[in-house]
């Protein structure tokens, strides 16, 4: 396991109207000592989107080579999503003329983008239909959507994994992959080795989810994770143990069921609130909390 | 200013007996600070793991005197500190509690610190409302003691003090006001006009941020307290005290303290040159 984290850890800073491109953010992560990323090349919401420029192939090109220039690989990236997990409640999708087709080409362009730079995971996020809780018809409806997305992966080399949403506690509607279960068995009604899972911690705290037992559950489906905090309340993402998240207690799971993937960060809502001066120095923070936890995950697997 | 921080950053861990005051001190100075708030409110704590006994047993005076040449060979100033305060708001304040309060004064004296932090009394109802009365009543004769010590007690903003009510204990009873910008926000007051109001009586802060939802105790920026403004009205009212974290840090691994405190003086330079 290495420690990663997804490019957007660093391009925002609150007081910063300047928002990094993705290979600098690369470099920067480098020197901090991060080894993997996860591209954040699916955020199609954002003023001057990578993947919407007329050279998006050459803009693809440029982070492959920040990648390779300063020895990271990529462990996975992430796709665009849907706010509030349906397009009918996205604001974008409601308000910003030309969205939904941006968004779909986006999709098309994430897998292109995918396989060009050697991305073996797309992480997506399943939609949430509104009028119903049975699995069944939400899975239904995802295939329906996702399915031409997957077969686009495969034909890349990506495999798509699926993530564990945040319920949130207000909601009264349980929202599809929130529960351990429908995503098992959402990814397993796809009979393939390239569709799995990704772990988001954070949203699994929010749930009041056995980790541990999620973990054993979903086994080798485990692809790829998103690493961040909380205190079981709000959505944070802050940095490993600001929250109240037992890591001591699941990164030896993360041995047990023999993850093969990282240890990738999904921080940046957090990372972005410091000042641009101070903003690495918390990096830095976030990088120390990392390599702990990648030594907790080796430390154990030593042992088995 | 001086960079100061309440010496629980490195105070309690998960599973493991908490750092020493000795040791705090010593992380704290290779982090970079240049002030310590010497925290007294574990000394009053039982369970395993939390109790800060530096003020237990017949030889507390020559454990404080050790931790003064302590401070003194780190170059840390003791600038303020916390009274223990761990006890049912219903007063009359049990007296183990009261006892360990003057004791923590005797200790304050010794090692030079010249303002320590006391919390307001409440009611126990829900809305734990301001007992303005009681504090003065409780607070006004251990004023005096910490006095006659060269001491002179703080009293805390809580989340649903007002600027207004902190002005009047703080005058009733004669002594000084401490800040907690993490209280203020939580409690959605105004920062700058009460940092302004408090003025001249402002002589030590709790520096810690949250997002308005609990008390997170979380560094600046990792909230949604308005550090600009804080940081303006501390300069309008020439505030000379220590720039003091109280910042949670109990779930992090020793091995990342460090970073995370070197982190808050570097967090803490920024603010100071806004």
């Amino acid at each position: 396991m290495r420690c990663g984290s997804n490019t957007n850890i660093f391009p925002v800073a609150l007081d910063d109207p300047n928002v990094m491109e993705i290979p600098e953010s690369i470099r920067r992560m480098s020197e901090i000592g991060f080894k993997t990323i996860e591209a954040t090349i699916g955020d199609c919401h954002v003023n001057n989107y990578v993947l919407a420029r007329e050279d998006w192939a050459r803009q693809v090109d440029l982070i492959g080579e920040a990648a390779a220039k300063y020895g990271m690989e990529f462990s996975q990236m992430h796709l665009p999503y849907h706010r509030k997990g349906w397009p009918d409640l996205d604001p974008y999708f409601l308000n910003r003329p030309g969205y939904p087709e941006l968004f779909e080409e986006s999709m098309r362009r994430c897998y292109i983008a995918g396989g060009k730079l050697g991305i073996p995971w797309a992480v997506a996020h399943c939609l949430d239909p509104r009028d119903t809780e049975d699995p069944e018809i939400a899975a239904k409806i995802n295939h329906e959507y996702y399915d031409k997305y997957v077969e686009l992966g495969i034909k890349h080399g990506v495999g798509t994994a699926f993530e564990n949403m945040v319920q949130s506690p207000s909601a009264t509607h349980i929202r599809f992959t929130s529960r351990t279960e429908d995503l098992i068995n959402y990814v397993d009604s796809y009979h393939d080795p390239m569709v799995g899972i990704n772990w988001d911690f954070g949203h699994a705290n929010i749930n009041k989810i056995d980790q541990a037992a999620a973990l054993r559950m979903i086994g080798k489906r485990l692809k790829t994770t998103h690493v961040d905090d909380n205190f079981g309340e709000t959505d944070n993402h802050f940095i490993p143990f600001l929250g109240t998240i037992n890591w001591h207690e699941i990164m030896p799971v993360l041995a047990e069921i023999g993850y093969e993937g990282e240890c990738s960060l999904e921080v940046g809502q957090f990372t972005k609130r410091p000042p641009r001066a101070i903003q690495e120095e918390f990096v830095k923070n976030a990088y120390a909390t990392c390599k702990y936890l990648v030594e907790l995950f080796e430390k154990a697997k030593a042992e088995l | 200013m001086l960079i100061s921080s309440n010496s629980g950053t490195y105070g309690s861990r998960p599973g493991k007996p908490r750092f020493t005051l000795f040791e705090s001190a010593e992380l704290l100075a290779k982090a970079g600070f240049e002030a310590i708030d010497v925290n007294f409110c574990r000394c009053t704590y039982q369970e395993p793991y939390e109790r800060e006994d530096i003020l237990d047993g017949d030889n507390w005076k020559d454990n404080i005197l050790r931790l003064k040449e302590k401070l003194e060979e780190l170059d840390l100033v003791p600038v303020m500190s916390h009274q223990p305060f761990r006890y049912d708001y219903k007063t009359p304040i049990p007296a183990y509690q009261h006892e360990l309060m003057f004791r923590a004064i005797d200790a304050c004296g010794l090692l030079g610190i010249p303002y320590t932090v006391v919390h307001p009394l409440r009611a126990s109802d829900e809305a734990k409302t301001m007992l303005i009365d009681k504090t003065v009543e409780v607070f006004t004769p251990i004023q005096r003691y910490a006095e006659e010590r060269g001491v002179c007690l703080a009293m805390e903003n809580m989340f649903n003090t007002t600027a207004d009510e902190l002005v009047e204990i703080v005058d009733r009873v004669g002594c000084a006001a401490c800040w907690d910008t993490g209280h203020a926000n939580f409690g959605h007051q105004p920062q700058g006009e009460s940092i302004r109001k408090l003025g001249h009586r402002l002589k030590a802060l709790h520096i810690n941020d949250n997002f308005g939802q609990a008390d997170n105790h979380t560094p600046p920026f990792l909230g949604t307290t308005n550090w600009p403004e804080v940081m303006q009205a501390l300069k309008d009212i020439n505030y000379d005290g220590p720039f003091n974290y109280e910042v949670m840090t109990h779930r992090l691994p020793d091995e990342n303290r460090e970073e995370y405190s070197a982190y808050l003086v570097k967090t803490a330079i920024y603010l100071l040159s806004l």
